[in-house]
């Protein structure tokens, strides 16, 4: 009786509450099965008239079986398309809440050397744009720092939670190195040529440098950590500290590039680290070095798709091809928005990359276990096998299409509202009071 | 063989631009499902253009004498794309950011044919563009409708017939920048509603002062004796075009966000008997739909932008839905080089965010920008008699898996994939080099709106500068959305 | 203006006549065994020219020399050459300021923040340091149009003869032009081109009105308010009126239509200057009568075109070292270089294109270096244009577009005495100018000069 009366209290505060806080509505949590839909596991082939259970934050289950006990609460997807939940694999939600308003941009701290920085640490659970963006079926997303030439580590996080603990896939997920780039920056880059130039090569001085003094700190420490006795304690230094990771080979190195003769460089420091797990992104010419990075068997993480060409002269539908381009030369592809608040447009650049030569199930995979794969979460996220998080939607079509609805979604095993700032200013103002 | 050759050894390499190519503008296109726009989807149709001009629409109709023929069997044709929101094609500067009323300069003054963004519209389906001034100022320059004539010289991509436009902009640019950057009026939304009063005032005195100069010169000049020759008033180029938008000849277009700043203008104008305008951006717009369609104001939004600046913050992609379903006329515009490219996809989210049909979707990038602009009666739609503005789509143009295949403009085929090749440049830099990326958007929309706003605060040094130059610095520039 | 003129001619021939003191007439000077470059094209070996007070008296084969004539042998091996005219210059101008502060009404600069200037004399502009007149006198000029850097509109033009440290006191022609070019005051209304177009248009509109107000109160002054008096505008009344072109700046086709169009709406006489592009207007420009007043600077070969360039010296010389290694690039980037190479032979071809569609053509330096002339000659010369060419765009086609082809331009009899005495033909690499005479003053230039 009490629960009676308090629930629909809760509801209604909840809702008032929306506009500030990331809950809109409670999420259902226990166990779920959704029935009769078409299962697109993507690691194991298509389930027609499937079934998936979910179990507190796991799938359970995927397969054609028709009975499951009673206690599941059963959704009717049938005539429905059931997806892993999206992953976009390079963004910057949860850093910044506003970019024009400084005091609510955290994605870049001064300076150009800052691995010790985390971006696990500034992510707003509260973000508004999070509930935005999941409901459009991307459940998971890298965000990273971005100033400097080492701005910091990304967390990778599903896009539910009360705390970043509770988001976090993996709390420190990759390093990200911004490769120096030779030339401008783009359209409001007034620098001379020269001077571009002059920068380029203190940068990528100042880099090499910085890495060398790294990989030394890492080699000392390393001899010291063996064996102590006898050795003086090297003084410790909290960025190098961070940078050991990277050496060692358990936290992979992002490597934003995108000209040309910048991925021909990146390339060559990676092939003189044997131990690093290196990953190049962004990378805009990357169709022109294709060969060269799969033969360096570098994994991708391409984006924005939707750009424009790089240089002056390229086919207009180069930025479209580029996924396509590297994946038929073997390269592991994976493609990233670098958005903020349109996250949610991620199946919209897989789906131009697939209209323009990158397969259509590749297309899936590059925002699903591709990823995954790259950022070594592919046992737990990137496809529907039982005993993964429950990271899942439910469409009435092809995902990829824009004009496609999303009717669920479901995050760490929660089954999302499907209510953001943006549905609910639908809602009120469809029918607003004219007076 | 690394597959980026292969890529090149396909690849025709044209220098000669297929845009140059002489074309009567006559073409039989065949066997096309037809998105009429303003009547049902027609299937195997075929649409005839003579000298420009759609002639025919229907089955089996006869080639006339010199058209090419189109075989479009599977194909989506439908009217060119036309984006009342652009800044492409513009030379050395989109904002005279200097002062806040500068109605005087004009678009058609510094038009740049050699943008190679005019045709990498055109590969998107886009026929015609409104290049417009920035949003730096209360009221900013004229804009320009352009015909994407691309290899014609600056005067020969000029909509004929197009009326003129004007650009307005409310809200947090205006105030930041002369305000806080220049610290003159307006600081605040109160000032930038009395900065457009008191230039609208201004033109009216102005008007009347003029009128009757000239009155008096004429009859000066009639009779010498008998009237005196009028002490001389200058004419006043940017009061001038203010009473000509207070008379009605020029059509506003008014950069807002919040609907406080929407109803301030539309009260504004009711007072000066203005009508016809369009409200840029308007992610407000929503709120208030009714007051819009009852003082038959216009919408021209993104499909999907918001959060990148206060003004917003609390915006909502359903915005085209629900001004949809008030009446109010509305259209999907690019404000990028880089979205222009693909106007098609951004109408399609309005299917997604609160289910406009088909019709009225790819309505809001075709024939209701050409209601904003004036031009509904030329082009918009493919009916008998209208400029043959066209595109030719591998399936349904919302679908995200559609390619343009051809773009026609007044007949003329400026854009074909088949033919294209790759560096459609018209101009070459000699100290350019070889893998120079000048050009490159990384992809994320940069302001255009603000453009130039920087270089004309250059190296000062006032907080709101400074906020507005980190903006462009470094890894920074990942945040450049200021529309 | 012709008062003018003759005025400063007249002065001339005094400055002249000052140096030599003891003489009762003003001695002849001659130059004998010569080989002498006219402007039209003829070349006269063994020749004789005589000038006096500051004027050729004559230049050819069969001269009397006059008795008082101081006489100089060329030993048959200097080369004499008319005067050149840099059709427009900034030679000498103090700089345009960097750096101002910004106004406090961006949108209301007042006319000098603003880089409106027409008002502004050359003869009020001059930087202390007076080297690069004899800089260019070094290179063979004689005579220049010069303006003042700056912005918008930068101030009238006048015509100096360049006499090294003197040239401000030698004065030819005063106001002969306005001076405009599209660039912006930093900071300052109108701070675009597009602003830029329309503050013109608005000028002349003030212009008219104020000269107009002018006039009727000045004819009836009891009928009128007072007329203002504002010097920008009442500068702008002589190009207003006809009376002085404007020398406007533009280099490609789009900037040169625009002040085409300027020039249509405004109707103003134009001579456009610089011009880089403007063989892409060439047949509009001849139809609407407009003089060019080309720059012969160019860019800087694309480094691929250089090494070529290299490659085939190198191969000339018997040097095959390295004639096996071949660039492999792409197709892409052939067609990138192929297209950057048409675009860099477009403009050496400009001013050849420009004359041989009948376009008036004259010669401005532009801003170009000093030091960057010989270069960019050669670069012509190189690429199939005639030193007859050169040489009568640089002396009597200059001349004409100034208005000054009368009093020089030629080396003819009753023209002043402007020309340059060279070591060998303007077309040999090595020449170089050993004399100066500039309305008969003599300048010899030292070896140590010639070295640098």
């Amino acid at each position: 009786m009490l629960k009676n009366i308090i629930l629909p209290f809760i509801l209604i505060a909840s809702m008032h509450l929306s506009v500030y806080g990331q809950i809109t509505e409670k999420p259902g949590f226990g166990k779920f099965a959704l029935v009769g839909g078409t299962v697109h596991t993507i690691t194991n082939g298509t389930i027609e008239d499937g079934t998936v259970l979910i179990h507190g934050n796991v799938i359970e289950y995927a397969g054609q079986a028709t009975s499951f006990d009673p206690d599941y609460t059963v959704i009717d997807v049938s005539g429905r398309h059931v997806y892993p939940g999206f992953i976009d694999a390079g963004t910057r939600l949860g850093l910044i809440e506003i970019s024009a308003i400084p005091v609510t941009v955290d994605d870049a701290e001064l300076g150009n050397f800052n691995p010790h920085m985390k971006a696990f640490t500034a992510i707003n659970p509260a973000a508004v744009a999070i509930p935005v963006t999941r409901v459009s079926g991307v459940t998971t997303v890298l965000s990273y720092p971005t100033s400097g030439i080492i701005p910091g580590k990304s967390t990778l996080i599903n896009l539910y939670g009360y705390t970043p603990d509770s988001m976090a896939v993996v709390q420190d997920a990759a390093m990200h190195l911004n490769w120096p780039a030779d030339g401008r920056r783009g359209w409001w880059d007034s620098r001379s040529d020269e001077d571009i130039r002059r920068e380029y090569q203190r940068n990528l001085k100042q880099l090499n440098e910085y890495l060398e003094e790294a990989k030394t700190y890492h080699q000392m420490m390393e001899v010291y950590e063996a064996d102590p006795s006898g050795k003086m304690r090297p003084t410790r230094n909290a960025d190098m500290e961070a940078m050991r990771a990277v050496y060692r080979g358990d936290l992979p190195v992002i490597i934003s590039v995108d000209r040309e003769k910048d991925i021909l460089n990146a390339l060559e420091w990676i092939k003189s680290n044997t131990h690093i797990r290196a990953v190049l992104s962004s990378v805009a010419e990357g169709w022109r070095v294709a060969g060269q990075i799969a033969e360096a068997g570098v994994p991708v993480i391409v984006g924005p798709v939707l750009r424009t060409p790089a240089r002056g002269y390229d086919n207009y539908q180069r930025p479209y091809q580029n996924a396509g381009l590297l994946a038929s030369a073997g390269v592991l592809v994976a493609i990233q928005t670098s958005q903020t608040e349109n996250v949610r447009n991620l199946p919209y650049h897989a789906g131009y990359a697939a209209a323009y030569g990158l397969d259509r199930e590749e297309a899936l995979k590059a925002i699903t276990i591709n990823p995954a794969r790259i950022l070594g979460v592919d046992h737990a996220i990137g496809s529907i096998e039982a005993g993964k998080t429950a990271n899942l939607f439910v469409s009435d079509g092809d995902p990829l299409e824009t004009m496609t609805r999303i009717d669920h979604v479901f995050i760490r095993g929660f089954n999302i509202p499907m209510v953001s700032r943006h549905t609910l200013l639908y809602q009120e103002y469809i029918e607003r009071d004219v007076n | 063989m690394r597959p980026s050759i292969i890529l090149f050894a396909i690849v025709i390499l044209a220098a000669s631009v297929q845009a140059r190519a002489s074309d009567t503008g006559s073409v039989h296109i065949k066997n096309a499902t037809v998105i009429t726009i303003s009547g049902d989807e027609l299937e195997n149709t075929d649409v005839v253009v003579e000298n420009g001009i759609i002639r025919a629409i229907g089955q089996n109709l006869a080639t006339p004498r010199n058209a090419a023929v189109v075989d479009a069997a599977g194909m989506y044709l439908m009217p060119g794309i036309i984006d009342a929101h652009s800044h492409l094609a513009i030379t050395r500067g989109v904002n005279e950011a200097t002062h806040p009323v500068t109605a005087e300069v004009s678009m058609y003054d510094v038009i740049n044919p050699n943008d190679v963004g005019i045709y990498r519209a055109l590969a998107g389906g886009v026929t015609t563009i409104h290049t417009m001034h920035g949003s730096a100022n209360v009221i900013g320059g004229q804009g320009a409708t352009l015909k994407l004539h691309y290899g014609a010289d600056a005067a020969d991509m000029r909509f004929a017939g197009a009326p003129r436009t004007i650009k307005f902009a409310l809200g947090e640019n205006p105030t930041r920048v002369h305000g806080q950057g220049s610290n003159v009026q307006p600081r605040t939304r109160m000032g930038v509603e009395q900065i457009v009063r008191e230039h609208f005032d201004q033109a009216i005195e102005y008007r009347e002062k003029r009128t009757r100069y000239e009155q008096a010169k004429a009859l000066h000049e009639r009779n010498p004796r008998r009237n005196p020759a009028p002490e001389p008033v200058a004419r006043n180029i940017r009061l001038d075009v203010l009473a000509d938008i207070i008379d009605g000849t020029i059509l506003v277009h008014c950069h807002s966000y919040r609907s406080d700043e929407i109803l301030m203008l539309m009260r504004v104008f009711n007072d000066y008997g203005i009508k016809n305008y369009t409200f840029q951006h308007a992610n407000e717009a929503f709120k208030v739909a009714p007051e819009l369609k009852a003082n038959g104001a216009h919408t021209s939004i993104f499909a999907d932008w918001w959060a990148y600046k206060f003004e917003v913050y609390y915006s909502t992609p359903y915005n085209a839905a629900i001004l949809n379903r008030y009446g109010v006329v509305n259209s999907i515009n690019s404000d990028s080089p880089e979205v222009i490219r693909h106007l098609n996809h951004e109408a399609a989210k309005t299917v997604k965010y609160g289910g406009v049909t088909h019709n009225e979707a790819l309505r809001m990038i075709t024939l209701n920008p050409a209601i904003q602009l004036g031009i509904d009666h030329l082009v918009g739609s493919v009916e008998v008699g209208k400029q043959a503005d066209l595109s030719l789509w591998s399936a349904h143009p919302l679908s995200i898996y559609a390619i343009n295949e051809m773009t026609f403009v007044d007949g003329v085929r400026r854009f074909d994939r088949e033919a294209d090749g790759d560096d459609q440049r018209l101009q070459v830099s000699v100290t350019e080099t070889y893998d120079s990326m000048a050009e490159f958007e990384a992809g994320r929309h940069h302001d255009a709106c603000m453009e130039d706003v920087w270089l004309f605060f250059g190296e000062q040094n006032s907080s709101a500068q400074h906020q507005l130059n980190s903006r462009f610095n470094g890894i920074q520039q990942l945040n450049g959305h200021l529309h | 203006m012709k008062i003018i003129m003759q005025f400063c001619v007249a002065a001339l021939l005094l400055l002249c006549t000052y140096h030599d003191t003891r003489a009762q007439s003003t001695p002849a000077q001659a130059l004998t065994n010569i080989t002498i470059h006219h402007a039209d094209g003829t070349v006269v070996t063994g020749a004789t020219l005589v000038w006096r007070n500051g004027t050729i008296e004559a230049a050819g084969l069969n001269v009397t020399i006059p008795f008082d004539a101081r006489v100089r042998d060329g030993g048959d091996s200097l080369h004499v050459y008319p005067g050149f005219i840099d059709g427009y210059g900034t030679w000498g101008s103090v700089d345009a300021p960097t750096n101002q502060p910004r106004p406090d009404r961006p949108g209301e600069p007042g006319y000098q923040r603003a880089g409106i200037q027409p008002d502004r004399a050359t003869s009020q502009n001059f930087k202390t340091d007076k080297r690069e007149f004899a800089e260019i006198q070094q290179l063979g000029f004689t005579v220049a149009a010069l303006g003042i850097k700056g912005f918008f509109l930068s101030g009238q033009v006048d015509v100096y003869h360049l006499t090294g440290a003197e040239t401000p006191d030698n004065l030819m022609a005063d106001r002969i032009a306005q001076k405009v070019q599209f660039v912006s005051s930093p900071g300052a209304y109108p701070n675009t081109l597009m602003a830029m177009m329309t503050s013109l248009r608005q000028l002349f509109h003030n212009a008219s009105a104020l000269q107009k107000h002018q006039k009727l109160y000045a004819e009836t002054p009891d009928r009128y308010s007072p007329a203002p008096r504002d010097a920008v505008l009442e500068a702008l009344y002589p190009v207003s009126d006809n009376r002085i072109p404007f020398f406007f700046s533009a280099d490609n086709r789009e900037d040169i239509q625009r002040v085409l169009k300027l020039k249509d709406e405004i109707g103003f006489n134009l001579v456009l200057v610089s011009g880089k592009e403007a063989y892409t207007m060439a047949d509009e420009l001849k139809r609407k009568n407009v003089p060019v007043l080309v720059s012969i600077e160019l860019p800087e070969k694309p480094s691929h075109m250089k090494k070529e360039t290299d490659k085939k010296e190198k191969e000339d010389n018997g040097n095959n070292q390295e004639s096996g290694e071949t660039d492999e690039i792409s197709a892409e980037e052939a067609n990138f270089r192929e297209r950057q190479e048409s675009a860099y032979y477009d403009l050496v071809n400009n001013a050849r294109r420009l004359m041989e569609a009948g376009v008036k053509t004259g010669f401005s330096s532009s801003g170009m270096k000093a030091s960057d002339f010989g270069k960019h000659v050669q670069t012509l010369l190189e690429n199939g244009y005639e030193e007859a060419a050169l040489v009568r765009l640089m002396t009597i086609n200059t001349a004409a577009i100034l208005g000054i082809e009368r009093n020089t331009g030629s080396l003819q009899r009753g023209k002043l005495a402007d020309f340059s005495v060279r070591t060998a033909p303007l077309s040999d690499k090595n020449s170089k100018v050993l004399y100066g005479i500039s309305a008969g003053k003599f300048t010899e230039f030292s070896q140590e000069g010639r070295r640098r």
